[in-house]
């Protein structure tokens, strides 16, 4: 029994032996003395990487950014420029942990020219030194720290999705000026992104004349019943609440404001994340009446954007998410720059970048580059019933705006 | 399996003078003569990659060496251990950013800030066993990492310590891959031997008492509570170490390091490995990192998948780990 087991045993460790030797047999070399760039843009190839979560609570964000990535391509004969692409995709996971060694993967193992997508901020800020080093470009499609194009910004990371407070302050400026300036109630989780958010819908807000007379922080991704916050908005005597929440925590949020009777009296406004892609369905019926700005709604009436969400919609089900645009359009400014760009090096796209102009084609609507973040439309919509089926219908487009300061 | 008494126990079970054990710790020295070789020169023939993985798993694995102190050595299950991994990280990644780069200043603050961590929360664990201990290192391990959440002044909140230059030794800074990692291959040795000398020391002898029949211990007279407490501060130190090598690598701290997610796999890492042989803990440490950042990121998102699976396949298949693989060859009918 005992020498049996004893085979089964070796013969299991060789099979570990022998996948852990799997990645390192493909990746000879050396690690020392001039670090060469990776494998030369030859042939007219360009390599993608694709680095999306496609494992954790960003998973279903990961799907849609693949899907819009994916789409592109198959509208434009798999192509980038007069490159003709190959995309290697990557698991970003949850946390830098394993985004960062997803982004060094893509770079140093798989040789790609240029890497696309991001949605942790920290990991989009943790690998600007191997960008750097490796001299490629990223092109972040979802990831909304201010930081990543602002006080940290490097010239090899740009950005085709927005920043957290580009779009809270939209909404801070409409809320001001529509009748509730006296008496607004901020709520977010207690994070990086929501400070970034609260803070720029404050300014904005107050900018306006407005005044926030309560605001509170709730525990990030460890919140499940908001009750006592819901019982602080009630008894803070506020006209309206503004919050920012996303993914399972928007879910709650929004269904647990209505059952404790607040959307009848208190109307709710938040950061469009609240009531984007697969969340609204979930939210049912409690979502309706709520406003949100963001730069994108599927609904937006334009006919660039109606052949955009027909194409998706044949292609998967459902209605394309913002996550899915921002990707998509990651691929059509990358199209653009590569058309004039002199090589595949992040200096060299970095400038042709620099040069596209205005995205006039995007299902977004018009949107140009301010720095390395885009300067684009925020639309105030509101949750409505077409149909059956719940929308983020536009109500109104709050105009152009840039990465605040 | 353990019925020995565990003082008699514990010389034979690291080699001692019994003559069977003889031919095997030779042949040990040896093959860890051999790895060491294989570590110090695996950048010469590694891509920057492969060579970056490496890296990454000697800081994980000097990290889960730590960790097996307190499991296999000691017998404190610990779930909240990433907590001063993850304390020795920032204040490397604070002193880098804050007062300087050059070289002993931020592994020094590394393993003070880890030890002092441990020093601070680890009087009120060590006096608990079992349930509770898992339980009391938990909450520590989430409170700490609520604190690097929220604490945005000087941990940079979710986003983490970012931009963090490299570490620099005598004015120079160690930007390239390979001497990276020969920077904390020195480091993950010093740390491994520190840890090895300790649990094969008369002090480790008493800690694998402790172990195996506490309460004979306290009668023989051995404060216990103290043994435990002076362990529970040294793996804490040691983790610092760990978690300032972290921050040499990949230059960036956030709050996952010192999450339950690390602390899992660490232990996780342990258990593959056999609780208890601190080789078996590096040899852990290489199954999850490879999997997790070498083969994970092609994986589909499958690989936490895929690390479970193995772990399912250990806790059945190796009881004790890969290292009781060796044990079974030694002695055929072990059981």
């Amino acid at each position: 029994m005992a020498e049996h087991q004893l085979i089964t045993r070796r013969r299991l460790l060789g099979l570990f032996g022998a996948a852990a030797t799997l990645p390192v047999l493909s990746a000879c070399g050396s690690s020392v003395g001039g670090g060469g760039g990776g494998g030369g843009a030859g042939g007219g190839t360009v390599k993608i990487g694709l680095v999306v979560p496609q494992s954790g609570v960003y998973a279903a964000l990961g799907t849609d950014m693949q899907r819009g990535w994916e789409l592109w391509l198959e509208q434009h004969n798999q192509k980038l420029g007069d490159y003709s692409v190959q995309t290697v995709i990557a698991d970003e996971g949850e946390t830098p942990q394993t985004g960062v060694p997803a982004v060094q993967k893509v770079l140093q193992s798989d040789g790609v020219d240029v890497v696309v997508g991001i949605v942790n901020s920290a990991t989009a800020l943790g690998v600007a030194n191997l960008l750097a080093e490796s001299k490629k470009l990223l092109i972040v499609a979802n990831a909304g720290a201010a930081d990543i194009t602002g006080k940290a910004r490097t010239p090899h990371i740009w950005r085709t999705s927005f920043t957290n407070a580009q779009i809270s302050a939209a909404m801070g400026t409409h809320l001001a000026r529509s009748g509730f300036s006296d008496a607004v109630y901020a709520i977010a989780p207690d994070y990086a992104a929501g400070t970034e958010v609260i803070t720029g819908f404050t300014k904005a807000f107050e900018t306006g004349g407005g005044k926030v007379i309560g605001q509170a922080k709730t525990p990030f991704g460890k919140t499940s019943d908001f009750q006592p916050f819901l019982s602080g908005i009630q008894a803070s005597g506020a006209k309206a609440t503004f919050c920012f929440y996303s993914g399972s925590e928007a879910i709650t949020f929004v269904r647990q404001y209505t059952q404790f009777g607040l959307a009848s009296s208190i109307p709710l406004y938040g950061s469009g994340f609240l009531t984007e892609g697969n969340v609204l369905p979930q939210q049912g019926d409690a979502a309706l009446g709520v406003q949100t700005t963001l730069h994108y709604s599927d609904q937006l009436d334009t006919p660039v954007n109606k052949d955009f969400v027909q194409a998706y919609q044949a292609k998967h089900g459902e209605a394309p998410s913002c996550f899915a645009v921002q990707t998509y359009d990651a691929g059509n400014v990358l199209n653009r720059a590569l058309r004039t760009a002199s090589g595949l090096d992040g200096d060299a796209v970095a400038a042709a970048l620099e040069g596209v102009g205005t995205i006039d084609d995007s299902p977004r609507g018009p949107w140009s580059f301010d720095g390395q973040s885009p300067r684009q439309s925020i639309y105030l919509r509101k949750v409505e019933k077409v149909d059956g089926t719940l929308v983020n219908a536009v109500v109104e487009d709050l105009g152009q705006q840039s990465q605040p300061v | 399996m353990r019925t020995l008494s565990a003082l008699t126990a514990a010389p034979t079970r690291s080699g001692g003078s019994a003559p069977t054990a003889r031919r095997p710790r030779r042949w040990g020295a040896l093959t860890g003569a051999l790895v060491v070789v294989v570590l110090a020169t695996a950048p010469l023939f590694l891509a920057p990659f492969a060579t970056t993985t490496l890296t990454r798993i000697l800081v994980f694995a000097l990290f889960a060496v730590s960790l097996d102190l307190l499991v296999g050595v000691t017998g404190l299950p610990s779930l909240g251990h990433a907590g001063y991994f993850g304390a020795g990280a920032y204040a490397a990644g604070w002193v880098s950013l804050n007062v300087t780069a050059e070289m002993p200043v931020p592994l020094l603050a590394g393993a003070a800030v880890g030890a002092l961590a441990a020093a601070l929360t680890g009087w009120i664990t060590v006096r608990s066993r079992g349930v509770f201990f898992l339980m009391l290192t938990l909450a520590i391990g989430e409170t700490l990492q609520q604190v690097a959440e929220t604490w945005q002044s000087v941990t940079g909140g979710a986003n983490g310590l970012t931009g963090i230059p490299s570490t620099r030794i005598a004015g120079q800074p160690l930007t390239n891959a390979g001497f990276v990692h020969w920077y904390v291959l020195v480091f993950f040795l010093a740390g491994f031997g520190l840890v090895w000398m300790v649990a094969r020391s008369r002090f480790g002898a008493a800690l694998r008492g402790i172990r195996d029949n506490e309460p004979r211990m306290r009668a023989l007279g051995y404060p216990t509570a103290l043994y435990k407490y002076a362990t529970f501060v040294l793996a804490g130190g040691v983790a610092g170490i760990a978690g300032a090598l972290l921050v040499a690598q990949q230059r960036l701290v956030t709050p996952a390091d010192l999450g339950f997610t690390t602390a899992a796999f660490a232990l996780l890492a342990v258990i593959i490995g056999g609780a208890g042989s601190l080789w078996g803990a590096c040899v852990g440490a290489a199954l999850v990192i490879v999997i997790r950042d070498a083969l994970g990121p092609s994986l589909g998102g499958h690989g936490t998948l895929v690390l479970g699976i193995v772990f399912v396949v250990v806790v059945y298949g190796l009881p004790r780990g890969v290292a009781g693989l060796r044990r079974l060859r030694r002695n055929g009918t072990d059981r």
